[in-house]
């Protein structure tokens, strides 16, 4: 008996000291979180004042929430802006299958080079800044000198006048929605791949021996596989709906031509915030699209909750 | 075994983030020791210690540039000032934040944020009064927050060209009396004088060879150039290269402020208006010294520049690609021979030994005279308070070297070596004291291979010196002498500009002596100290301005690429009427008063300082 608890006292003596390592090794982490994801917050209270650089806090003018009204200063322009944002966020949300639906067929594919080339010159465009993927689009489809121009005006002469994608304000959202899958399709592909390969071997053989064929496997086995990784995605990109692809894909392909279609909540902030030293109101956007990006995050993941039983918190 | 790995790893990416966080550690604690440090060390020197004079000093210096890397510098004039002051130049900044329009934007956002975070190199360079509307602001609240130092004693303590050279003296007094509040100045001004240009850069410069063939036809307005340039453009559809010829284009890409540049501030320049700190909403008329209101008024040279770039559009003479393309790639297919005309002067003037090599022999570009609708024209280009900023941060451990520094590139022997380069490489000074350039520096400018920046030092460094390039010295002599006409050798195309079109002795002699349409003297001072005085500007009306830009940047580029001119018309009605919603009243009434406050406090001092050049 007496030897019974003395070893369930070392189990239990072993077991907090393996708690109080892992914790120990856990600060570290702590603190740079904190440091660097929480201390800046406090940098929001500028929003409530008129900052300048250097000026000590004490001498700042206290304005209330004037910098947040300011967002509203004009309305026109605002309401641009949120729609551009929603619009251009809602196509990327639209687009969130192809992803698994190109990691899919890349699965399916049994060569296993031609495999491994498609995958790694889809994944490429990922790496390269959006600086220079645009000279490659403006190289490509410059209606002056472009290539594409070029063949289609100049060499084939199927086309009379050049063709203008990159300042069609028609075609402004296909194009940046399109540009945003050629640089993050392959990328995005890699989470559902991975997820494809953990699932379970010895479901896809008994399927086979049902008798089930390559597209039953991939609808009933590799699709509900993929449905976890595919809510995760999908609550993280609802919680940065009001980023859209982010700041430097907008801000690199916009020009006048088309900027009433590009112009985000990002963008917008950056030029009224920081290109005119109005640091206070440049924070005050960035904190209120902070909230509501944490809010309909906490939405979208109450929902699938709700609908699926299982999410993210 | 695999427990004991994984045991070393935690614990040594705990460790890489432990000495991460620490790393980031407050920098100031840091500053402020090595500030104690300093109080130590400039004590010892107080008290007798010694300390070795010709000690070399590195500064760090945040400033305009033309040099290809950051850090330690190796160029002949960097070599010259650590001989010469013992001080060494690090920048912490390369020719990606250089002087060009596009770069200048980002400097500016460097800054904002350098200030923001309180990230001051030793010599702080706050950018230009007249291109950085903040710029003033940006110096007020960094001389209050303490971020930069009083220079009235070391000024008084340290330098003989800041503290005596009535040139510099007046720009001191200037900043003491009227930037700064408490009686002190904080800021040196460079890029200064009242230089006086040959050639008028703001002017409708033209592919000279291509005009003479045409016999020169009179143009004295939009349409007739757009009837020439058609032309022109028909006769010569491609470059010898076989690369497309437009009459006109534009880098109408880039960000607002310097892709509508084209529109906003290029071509209204040409006619005698500046666009007051970039705005739509207010323009400075170089002629009358008052400023306007010209987007509310349908006729107004701007809707002209407007106008114009459409009708090139419908005509099938601008660049289709202007829109995608940035303003270094305008300037590339200029270097290319690939436009007949451009309202930007500088980017076109020289260009023949570029078009030379490019098989296209005594070919080059030249200023038309002005047109009819000009008020003003750009030759003098007065700056006697200085345009430039420059300050010495509070944390600098060596303010009294930053300072002589300072006072070096306010000095004549300064600017022009900062602007040509290195004194016996770049050109050398005979008895009288008249500087001619070096025969390898002609060979090597001429040749365009030699990077000029690293080779010589030539403008490398431009911005921070005291004059402009076109200014003169005490002797007469151009502060940069590349400037000096060199008659004998012009150009082919200049030669016959000057014989058969302007039909005078020099360039000089033929600008400054043009009239106005209705027979007055054409005015050709373009004032820049107006501007510069403008200083902080409400809240509100930055808001008002900031939305009207916005609106106006998005406008201009459908109305140039509308369908036809029904859609124009409609569009600019919009414009028109949208702007005045936006309060460009308010915005020009508030400009409009400071300019007439500014005037009052100025015009005396100005037109005094004026006379010392």
């Amino acid at each position: 008996m007496k030897q019974a608890r003395v070893k369930e006292n070392k189990f239990r003596n072993a077991k907090a000291a393996e708690k109080r390592k892992l914790f120990l090794i856990s600060i570290p982490f702590l603190i740079f979180i904190t440091a660097f994801s929480y201390v800046p917050l406090l940098g929001w209270v500028i929003s409530f004042f008129i900052y300048y650089p250097g000026i000590p806090f004490s001498k700042m003018e206290f304005v209330g929430l004037k910098n947040f009204e300011a967002f509203f200063y004009n309305k026109k322009q605002v309401i641009t802006v949120v729609r551009n944002t929603f619009v251009l966020s809602g196509l990327i949300i639209l687009t969130l299958p192809l992803p698994a639906i190109f990691a899919i067929l890349l699965n399916e594919i049994r060569n296993l080079k031609f495999k491994k080339l498609v995958q790694t010159f889809s994944t490429i465009p990922y790496f390269i800044s959006y600086v220079l993927l645009y000279l490659a689009f403006t190289t490509i489809l410059s209606p002056s000198d472009g290539m594409l121009n070029t063949l289609l005006v100049d060499n084939l002469g199927i086309l009379d006048k050049p063709l203008n994608v990159l300042t069609n304000e028609k075609i402004a959202w296909t194009v940046q929605t399109a540009t945003y899958l050629f640089k993050n399709l392959g990328y995005n592909a890699i989470l559902y791949l991975s997820a494809i390969a953990s699932i379970d071997t010895q479901l896809y053989e008994a399927a086979e021996v049902d008798g089930a064929g390559r597209f039953d496997k991939i609808w009933h086995i590799t699709v509900p596989g993929l449905l976890p990784t595919f809510v995760v995605l999908l609550v993280l990109q609802i919680g940065s709906v009001l980023s859209g692809a982010g700041f430097e894909q907008y801000y690199v392909f916009g020009n006048g031509m088309i900027m009433d279609k590009l112009e985000v909540i990002d963008t917008y902030t950056y030029k009224m915030g920081i290109v005119q030293g109005n640091y206070s109101f440049g924070t005050a956007m960035s904190m209120m699209k902070s909230v509501l990006s944490v809010g309909l995050m906490l939405i979208a993941n109450t929902l699938v909750k709700k609908i699926r039983g299982s999410s993210i918190f | 075994m695999k427990n004991k790995w994984l045991r070393l790893m935690a614990l040594t990416m705990s460790a890489v983030m432990a000495f991460s966080v620490a790393g980031c550690g407050d920098k100031a604690a840091s500053d402020t020791t090595a500030s104690k440090d300093d109080s130590a060390a400039v004590k010892a020197e107080a008290d007798g210690a010694e300390v070795a004079e010709d000690e070399v000093v590195t500064l760090k210096m945040f400033i305009r540039n033309s040099s290809k890397y950051t850090g330690l510098q190796e160029d002949p004039v960097a070599k010259y000032i650590e001989e010469k002051l013992g001080i060494r130049i690090e920048l912490t900044v390369d020719s990606s934040l250089g002087s060009t329009t596009a770069q200048a934007s980002t400097f500016d956002e460097l800054l904002a944020t350098k200030l923001a975070t309180n990230d001051m190199d030793d010599i702080m360079d706050f950018g230009s009064t007249s291109g950085n509307p903040e710029c003033v602001t940006n110096l007020q609240n960094a001389a209050e927050a303490g971020m930069i130092m009083p220079l009235d004693d070391l000024v008084a303590e340290y330098t003989t060209n800041l503290s005596s050279d009535p040139r510099l003296t007046v720009r001191n007094d200037y900043r003491r009396e009227n930037m700064y509040s408490d009686g002190k100045f904080y800021s040196v001004g460079g890029w200064g004088g009242m230089g006086l240009d040959q050639l008028p850069g703001a002017a409708v410069w033209i592919r000279w060879d291509a005009y003479k063939e045409m016999g020169y036809p009179e143009i004295k307005s939009d349409d007739q150039l757009l009837e020439v340039l058609a032309q022109m453009q028909e006769k010569y559809p491609e470059t010898p290269a076989g690369d497309k010829i437009y009459a006109v284009g534009g880098g109408f890409a880039d960000a607002q402020g310097m892709g509508d540049g084209f529109l906003n501030r290029d071509y209204p320049l040409t006619k005698g208006y500046e666009s007051l700190e970039g705005n739509y909403a207010v323009y400075f008329n170089h002629a009358t010294r008052e400023v306007e209101n010209l987007l509310s008024d349908a006729d107004s040279v701007f809707w002209n520049g407007v106008e114009f770039y459409f009708k090139a559009n419908q005509m099938g003479l601008l660049d289709p690609g202007a829109m995608t393309m940035s303003s270094s790639e305008y300037s590339e297919k200029v270097n290319k021979g690939q436009y007949l005309a451009g309202y930007n002067g500088w980017t076109f003037m020289g260009k023949e030994a570029v078009l030379e090599g490019l098989g296209m022999a005594d070919s080059g570009y030249m200023p038309l005279d002005p047109f009819d609708d000009v008020e003003s024209m750009a030759l003098y280009w007065e700056s006697v308070l200085g345009g430039n900023e420059f300050a010495i941060s509070s944390t600098c451990e060596h303010p009294d070297k930053a300072i002589q520094f300072l006072d070096w590139c306010m000095s004549e022997e300064g600017s022009r070596m900062i602007t040509q380069g290195a004194e016996g490489l770049a050109y050398t000074v005979d008895e009288n004291g008249t500087p001619s350039l070096t025969e390898q520096f002609k060979t090597d400018n001429a040749e365009g291979v030699v990077d000029m920046a690293e080779a010589y030092g030539k403008w490398k460094y431009a911005g921070i010196n005291a004059f402009q390039h076109i200014d003169t010295d005490a002797n007469g002599n151009y502060i940069q002498p590349e400037q000096t006409p060199d008659v004998e050798n012009y150009s082919a195309v200049k030669k016959d500009a000057l014989a058969n079109y302007y039909k005078a002795d020099s360039f000089t002699e033929h600008f400054t002596t043009l009239k106005t349409a209705d027979g007055e003297d054409l005015p050709t001072i373009l004032w820049g100290s107006y501007a510069a005085a403008i200083g902080t500007k409400p809240d509100d009306i930055k808001q008002k301005y900031g939305q009207i830009n916005d609106f106006m940047y998005k406008q201009i580029f459908k109305m140039v690429y509308a369908a036809d001119e029904a859609e124009y018309e409609t569009l600019k009605a919009e414009a028109i009427e949208e702007v005045n919603n936006l309060g460009i009243d308010d915005v020009f009434n508030w400009y409009d008063t400071r300019m007439k406050e500014i005037r009052g406090n100025l015009d005396a001092l100005i037109d005094e300082a004026v006379k010392a050049y």
